[in-house]
């Protein structure tokens, strides 16, 4: 009993890892940039979200205003930091590290302005209230969090295989000189690419401070956990992220029953790092 | 040399790039002191048969043989050690050091390359620092770049960049030299500059391996061609033969 | 003005740091964002000797490095395989791991408790107890590192470092391993943070594993890019900078929760504006001509 309801436990935090692992992974697998500051930008749409509530602004009102955000931020960035860079020639050593300082200046303004302590995003009572399914104790939230994080996926796949810009961004990922001969701008693909994985990171965001709150180290968190679930899962593998996204929160969960919870994320490292020496190319293994 | 001991052999040698055989069961061999010219259209399998003879590659099947040691598979910087330098289509040089430094990183065996030497040389380092610097200038100026010397390479010409790429190669002092279409891109009058650097390194002892698309270039300097094409050998021979040779022609005009 | 020699004991602390990563990540190209975590081995090296065992500061030095180069060989070698970004996240992975050892294994280091009252450095009967005499030392001890960081940079070690970072294949066709390099490069750089880890516990008084977080590792890494990547002098002169310039902040009566913030969001933007305006920082490698 208390296996399977760590393994369910699991499989909620693993969908919002998987959608953390898909808007990071588009990104960088169209675009090759690490791009670092995705943690501020997910810390930027949960604070916003929980701060628009604060003001009483009605709550689908504020997610749908913190998504345009976390969009408008995420383009912003590859327009006004990343493209520049690129197009002064510079070494993908110095677009990290860029990323990496834009990183901290937005991560410390999140802490100026909403200070250190963790920020929970109120809703309606009645979706926290648990309910019992066969002796697994779930709450309509985490119901909802699943569903979305699956929809979520179907529609990122779908989109991928059968619209134009899902094929031009599959095309820029696998030849970039190509799509450029074949007449597809591949900056315009860059910025929808941008725009849609941040929005993927500000809905994981709104959900996750809807659920457990969100506090200033989130940000880096959910960039390491992306991160994590793209290498394991394999860099342009959406199903392998997805999956690697799963299984990281089931590992987790059923890590914590055995194994001290300080030593958490260490562990979570652990596997990481294993991944990164020995198979990078994840365990579906696909292109690097 | 007699039979048994060929300077440079490659014995059925083959290699795969997934469906495609790049290297088809590819045998060769040459003797001291000789340019070799490879030709051969595009994806023949010419820069192959070099990543493969240098370790950038693991053949299939099949072995390579330097003065008698068997050194397939050998990893590259091993096998520059034993005596063979390369040079690279896209040149590969270290943009953002000086043109001096560029050749100083071709020598082999320099003193205070290693933590214990650069730390504890002292006086012993130095010294044989200045003798690298007057063999790097001296290079230098064979291939016509003495003023270039403390010049970042990347902004150096095209052309210059090649000849330091020459340079560089000639630092190591290896004694089987493969080059990797030196002429290309290059302005007429360096061309030539190039072809006869290329020919005096027969009259110092070098032997020589050049990939060429240049057909007048390479006829020019080669005393033996090896033509490939999908992977092997179609045709051999001495320059004068192959330019007669039907299949050779009709490769270059029918494809 | 004590106050003035314990923020250059600082800047000393942090030109060790920063010339010793300038050699991983400005001469050979490897990002590391470990660094605080060898300082971190340095420190409680020393400190543990000094406090449990009564051994001289001056001898847990090489004691730590000791540490950090046992520490680091075991991880030079898997780091070897991985490239580009990637060993920015190896990095970051070993980092929080040497973090989490710090936090969690309290019988040794006392976890989240740290040590207190780590008392001042001693020789042959003086205590350096004033941040003067302090300063006197770690600049010593600096000096020392810094020579031994640029004569390496100047030799033909330090100039096959730099092609690694230009090249690793064309280097390797020219005969040198680059195997070897690294994992020696990446020891030794680790062993010297352990070194500014020592002057940094010497002087403080208190440690915990909070002060080598990766977010120290992060300043490091912005010491040696403002400073100029490739240079030994420019380490210097970026840390300079970015350790008294905060202080500047101090007189302008920002409050203390802010201060910590707005500090990092400097050097953020810093980071940002050096790479689109001026990537080679500071000080070049090179001259312009």
């Amino acid at each position: 009993m208390l296996f399977l309801q760590l393994v369910a436990n699991g499989i909620i935090s693993g969908s919002v890892y998987a959608l953390l692992g898909l808007g990071f992974g588009i990104i960088y697998s169209t675009t090759r940039t690490f791009h670092f500051a995705h943690g501020a930008v997910y810390s930027i749409a949960g604070y916003f979200a929980f701060q628009l509530v604060f003001w009483k602004l009605q709550f689908s009102v504020s997610v749908i205003l913190s998504i345009m955000l976390a969009i408008l931020l995420g383009i912003a960035i590859e327009w006004s930091i990343y493209r520049p860079l690129r197009n002064i020639g510079a070494s993908a050593m110095e677009i990290l590290i860029s990323s990496l300082g834009l990183f901290i200046l937005l991560q410390n303004s999140i802490i100026i302005l909403w200070r250190s302590d963790p920020r929970v995003l109120p809703v309606a009572e009645i979706i926290r209230r648990g309910v019992s399914f066969g002796g697994i104790w779930l709450t309509l939230l985490q119901i909802i969090i699943v569903i979305t994080s699956f929809i979520l996926w179907i529609g990122l796949t779908l989109f991928m295989k059968h619209t134009k810009m899902g094929k031009a961004i599959r095309a820029l990922e696998n030849d970039p000189e190509m799509t450029e001969i074949v007449g597809i701008d591949p900056e315009r693909i860059r910025l929808a690419v941008y725009g849609l994985g941040s929005a993927l990171a500000a809905i994981s965001a709104i959900l996750m401070t809807i659920d457990m709150g969100i506090d200033p180290n989130a940000g880096i968190m959910a960039l390491l956990i992306g991160v994590i679930a793209v290498i394991v899962g394999g860099t342009g593998n959406y199903t392998g992220t997805a999956l690697a996204g799963l299984l990281l929160g089931i590992a987790e969960n059923i890590g914590i029953w055995k194994i001290p919870s300080e030593w958490k994320s260490s562990m979570a490292f652990g596997v990481l790092v294993i991944f990164i020496v020995f198979r990078p190319t994840g365990i579906l293994g696909k292109k690097a | 040399m007699n039979e048994n001991e060929k300077y440079f052999e490659l014995k059925n040698l083959t290699k795969n790039f997934g469906g495609l055989r790049a290297v088809d069961n590819l045998s060769f061999s040459m003797e001291k002191n000789m340019v070799t010219g490879l030709i051969g259209p595009n994806g023949a399998g010419k820069t192959t048969t070099f990543n493969l003879i240098s370790g950038f590659l693991q053949p299939e099947a099949g072995k390579i043989y330097f003065k008698n040691r068997d050194i397939t598979g050998l990893p590259p910087h091993e096998v520059a050690k034993l005596g063979i330098a390369r040079t690279f289509q896209d040149l590969r040089l270290f943009n953002k050091l000086t043109t001096l430094e560029n050749v100083l990183l071709g020598m082999q065996d320099r003193r205070g390359e290693s933590l214990w030497e650069a730390v504890t040389g002292g006086r012993r380092v130095n010294q044989s620092v200045k003798k690298d610097l007057e063999r790097g200038m001296n290079l230098l100026d064979l291939v016509g770049l003495c003023d270039k010397a403390e010049e970042l390479v990347e902004n150096l010409a095209y052309g210059e960049q090649k000849l330091l790429a020459l340079a560089r190669l000639l630092a190591s002092d290896a004694d089987l030299l493969m080059l990797d279409e030196p002429t290309s891109g290059l302005p007429l009058g360096t061309v030539d500059e190039m072809l006869q650097l290329i020919r005096n390194l027969v009259k110092q002892g070098k032997t020589t391996l050049v990939i060429e698309h240049n057909m007048e270039a390479v006829m020019g300097i080669s005393d033996w061609i090896i033509v490939l094409n999908f992977g092997g050998i179609i045709a051999s021979g001495r320059p004068e033969q192959i330019q007669k040779n039907e299949d050779v022609i009709k490769i270059y005009l029918g494809l | 003005m004590e106050y003035i020699f314990y923020i250059l004991i600082m800047v000393n602390t942090y030109i060790v740091l920063a010339v010793s990563l300038n050699l991983l990540l400005g001469f050979t190209g490897l990002i590391s964002i470990a660094h605080a975590g060898f300082m971190a081995i340095g420190a409680y090296t020393t400190t543990i000797f000094l406090v449990r065992y009564g051994i001289n500061f001056f001898l847990t030095i090489p004691l730590g490095i000791l540490m950090a180069v046992a520490i680091s060989a075991l991880i030079a070698f898997p780091s070897l395989r991985v490239k580009g970004e990637h060993y920015i996240i190896a990095s970051f992975g070993f980092q929080i791991i040497i973090y989490s050892i710090l936090l969690n294994w309290v019988s040794l280091t006392r976890g989240p408790f740290g040590f207190a009252a780590i008392p001042r450095p001693t020789i042959f009967g003086y205590v350096f107890s004033t941040y003067f005499s302090y300063f006197i030392m770690s600049s010593v001890v600096m000096l020392a590192c810094v020579a031994f960081c640029w004569h390496l940079s100047k030799s033909p070690f330090g100039l096959i470092l730099k092609a690694i970072r230009e090249d690793e294949i064309s280097i390797a066709a020219a005969g040198k391993n680059v195997t070897y390099y690294k994992v020696v490069v990446f020891i030794t750089g680790c062993a010297i943070a352990a070194v500014a880890g020592s002057l940094y516990a010497g002087v403080i008084s208190f440690i915990d594993p909070f002060c080598f977080t990766v977010h120290d590792s992060i300043f490091i890494l912005a010491v040696v890019i403002i400073g100029g990547t490739g240079n030994i002098a420019g380490s210097m002169v970026g840390a300079f900078v970015l350790i008294t310039l905060p202080e500047i902040l101090k007189f302008l009566q920002v409050s203390e929760t802010v201060a910590g913030p707005l500090r990092q969001m400097i050097y953020g933007a810093l980071l940002v504006l050096f790479m689109r305006f001026r990537p080679q920082g500071l000080l070049p490698e090179y001259k312009k001509r």
